[in-house]
């Protein structure tokens, strides 16, 4: 155990000598974290101008339905802005507003007379996806001010749907992206240190003298255990960074612990295989970096896997990848998910892992003999 | 000096020539790029729920069943929704392995409750961990029961209530294909950056640096050759990347042109971008640490310039707007799409400042350089 422990002292001083592999082994986390949170995370708030061609009080009220509609998760739909028809027109050419709403004169006698009233919206078709939440977000707004209208003495209904989420309000991107960031600085951080570790022996030809030590296991346990240590001061790193520029914390930090050694033991069987196959720190490393940042791409870092179809999905379904991060930003967004869950999960990495410290000792021994 | 430049070219065609693996090196990230970021926002339309449905009643049936095609059309706006209807055990089991975002319970009796006018309120648990599946979820089913009231004008057939009369500006474009304008660009900036990196980094890495620093203005003739040579090189590299993306990501030139401002653009990008790009590579010396800073680099500069969202649209594009990639965006934008004409006359200004200032920044460099050696030949 001594000698472990010495071997990885050994190791970790070899890490913070080199401020190069300390940043890499951060900036990208945190390149991505900031970028991620600052550009990726913001809900679409969309620009749009209404014109109101009376003061009638249906229409005031339809437009505070406008103004006023918030997502589950508290931000405005749109940043609706009331003006008149010339002003809201040069806006809309100009690009300044995305749509241009405008709520026609008599509304509430029309309404009241039974009238299916036509609300026209041009929209500025930037992309479908921009349209498609215009319109989604006016339907919204349309079923609330429509349900409950009376005509003739009549009130008519539609249908209206409780929404019960698992957690509320409806959490905002940044929580999900600061969860899917913190999984990725888990797992990239532990594969980095092992990778640094074995193709730095590669690199200064220490390697002969290693292996002539009477148990090898003892030279990679120490090498396990000091990327263990990278991995934890990595992500500690990466959660305060969290935790000052977006206020985000895990729902259980405790539980983290345990999350935290599944993903090292997850992921380093696969960069010891690339560094002792590849030899040089920095190619392994940017390869081991470029496989991180992908998979953590594909396994759910944006959105769910669940939510792929295609290439895209069966890739994400046949990555193992998926499997730890599927339950890892749902337990540390939400507290918990079901054990089943957690079970089916962790055979499926747990296998991949076995394979992986299996093939990373054979091609490791199988190397350093033909080094 | 004009023959020094032209041999440098020549010379690093011919090591680009002979080094296939840097050549494959630089084409594989715009390819990974091109499959994550637009592969995601090309898949994401369709979204399974789980319908738990109680009222199966024959009295009550007819309009649930109406109610339920009308939750699985595949017009309108997406997410078009796939229903899994099952039993309430298995539905919470679907939920609990995340095999669905959703569970829709229609509660008995719905169906005859909208024939008298007073729908029961149906019931969707739905996880809220990601913003944008939850938004879809709400905004999703929120839409179908806008069609449904819209279709069946439920009791009566004149009923009260406002409704949507949308009208485009522009035709459709997909998300994922409005993206593609800004690839070009980070394509382009990209190449500058790493070919440049490259050919810059080769003198040291094969040891000929002291030759051209021994040579009469041979670091200028030499870094204006690899200038020159990373602009052909990323050139004949985006011709077949370009062709690439036409093939399997769906870009189409509408005119010809959309093809000269492509080319237009590519001038002015990556030349601003090799110029870096050789400055780099020459001062790292080796050609690994070259891909790695130019990524991070590009894809920063991508992203802050509007490459998911139109740029007036996102956080900072009141500064942002000033980079070249910005600019180079909305041009290509309105050169492949017709989008955000009125921004293409400020953005052309923005390109030839910075091209000017690059310009101006590498003379004034150039004149430093020969005031230094000419007073250091005056002292020896």
């Amino acid at each position: 155990m001594r000698k472990i422990l010495s071997l990885m002292i050994v190791d970790l001083k070899m890490w913070f000598r080199q401020p190069k592999l300390v940043i890499m082994s951060v900036a990208p986390l945190l390149i991505l974290s900031i970028f991620a949170g600052l550009f990726l995370a913001k809900t679409e708030v969309l620009p749009v101008a209404i014109v109101m061609e009376d003061g009638d009080s249906s229409a005031i009220e339809l437009r505070d339905y406008l103004t006023n509609l918030k997502s589950g998760s508290g931000a405005l739909w749109f940043d609706a802005q009331q003006d008149d028809n010339e002003t809201a027109q040069e806006k809309f050419e100009q690009g300044e507003v995305l749509g241009l709403i405008t709520i026609p004169a008599n509304l509430s006698e029309r309404l009241s007379a039974g009238e299916t009233v036509e609300i026209p919206i041009v929209i500025n078709n930037i992309n479908d996806d921009v349209t498609k939440n215009f319109i989604q977000r006016l339907q919204n707004a349309f079923n609330r001010f429509n349900d409950g209208l009376q005509a003739g003495g009549t009130a008519y209904y539609i249908p209206t749907v409780d929404f019960i989420a698992d957690t509320t309000p409806d959490l905002p991107l940044i929580q999900y992206l600061c969860a899917s960031i913190l999984g990725l600085a888990i797992l990239m951080s532990a594969s980095l240190a092992i990778t640094f570790s074995i193709a730095r022996e590669f690199e200064d030809g220490t390697l002969k003298e290693l292996v002539m030590t009477p148990k090898l296991f003892n030279v990679l346990a120490g090498k396990f255990l000091s990327a263990v240590v990278q991995a934890f001061i990595v992500t500690l790193f990466i959660l305060l960074e969290e935790k000052v520029v977006f206020g985000y914390l895990p729902a259980n930090l405790l539980s983290q612990i345990p999350y935290f050694f599944w993903g090292v033991l997850f992921s380093v069987g696969l960069a010891a295989v690339i560094a002792a196959k590849i030899k040089q720190i920095l190619p392994a490393g940017i390869l081991v970096m470029v496989i991180n940042i992908g998979g953590w791409w594909v396994s759910g870092g944006l959105a769910p896997s669940e939510a792929w179809t295609g290439l895209l999905r069966r890739i994400a379904d046949y990555w193992p990848g998926t499997y730890f991060y599927q339950v890892y930003i749902n337990a540390s967004l939400l507290g918990g998910v079901s054990g089943e869950l957690v079970a089916r999960n962790l055979v499926i990495t747990g296998l991949f892992a076995a394979v992986m410290f299996a093939a990373a000792y054979a091609v490791f021994v199988k190397e350093v003999r033909e080094a | 000096m004009r023959v020094k430049i032209i041999a440098e070219i020549e010379k690093s065609i011919k090591y680009w020539k002979t080094h296939k693996m840097i050549a494959l090196v630089s084409i594989f990230p715009p390819l990974l790029i091109c499959l994550l970021f637009v592969g995601v926002f090309n898949t994401t339309g369709i979204v399974n729920i789980a319908v738990v449905n109680n009222d199966t009643a024959d009295s009550s049936s007819a309009w649930t069943e109406k109610f339920l095609d009308v939750m699985e059309t595949r017009s309108g706006t997406i997410p078009y929704f796939t229903l899994d209807v099952t039993d309430a055990a298995t539905a919470e089991h679907m939920f609990d392995m995340h095999e669905t975002f959703a569970i829709l319970t229609i509660p008995e009796g719905f169906g005859e409750s909208i024939a008298e006018g007073t729908p029961l309120s149906l019931s969707v648990r739905f996880t809220a961990a990601h913003e944008d599946i939850s938004k879809n979820v709400r905004l999703g089913i929120e839409a179908r029961i806008y069609d449904f009231v819209k279709l069946y004008d439920l009791d009566t057939n004149i009923r009260p209530g406002v409704i949507v009369d949308a009208a485009l500006q522009n035709d459709s474009l997909p998300r994922s294909s409005y993206m593609m304008a800004g690839i070009l660009i980070w394509t382009m900036v990209f190449f500058g950056l790493l070919v440049g990196g490259a050919l810059g980094a080769n003198e040291r890495e094969e040891g000929t640096e002291t030759y051209i620093k021994m040579a009469a203005d041979g670091q200028v003739s030499s870094l204006i050759g690899k200038w020159a040579a990373s602009i052909l090189i990323s050139g004949a590299m985006l011709i077949v990347l370009t062709l690439f993306y036409m093939l399997f990501f769906g870009v189409r030139f509408p005119s010809v042109k959309s093809v000269l401002y492509l080319f237009l653009m590519f001038f002015i990008l990556t030349g601003i971008f090799s110029l870096p790009g050789v400055l780099y590579g020459r001062k790292a010396g080796d050609f690994r640490l070259v891909p790695a800073p130019m990524i991070i680099l590009s894809i920063t500069l991508w992203l802050v310039s509007g490459a998911m969202n139109p740029l007036e649209f996102s956080a900072g594009a009141a500064v942002f707007k000033y980079l070249p990639t910005a600019s180079g965006i909305r041009i290509m934008s309105y050169a492949l799409f017709e989008r955000g004409g009125q921004f293409v006359r400020e953005s052309f200004v923005i390109l030839a400042v910075w091209f000017i200032a690059v310009f101006a920044l590498f003379l004034a460099g150039i004149l430093l350089q020969r005031r230094k050696s000419k007073k250091c030949r005056q002292v020896l």
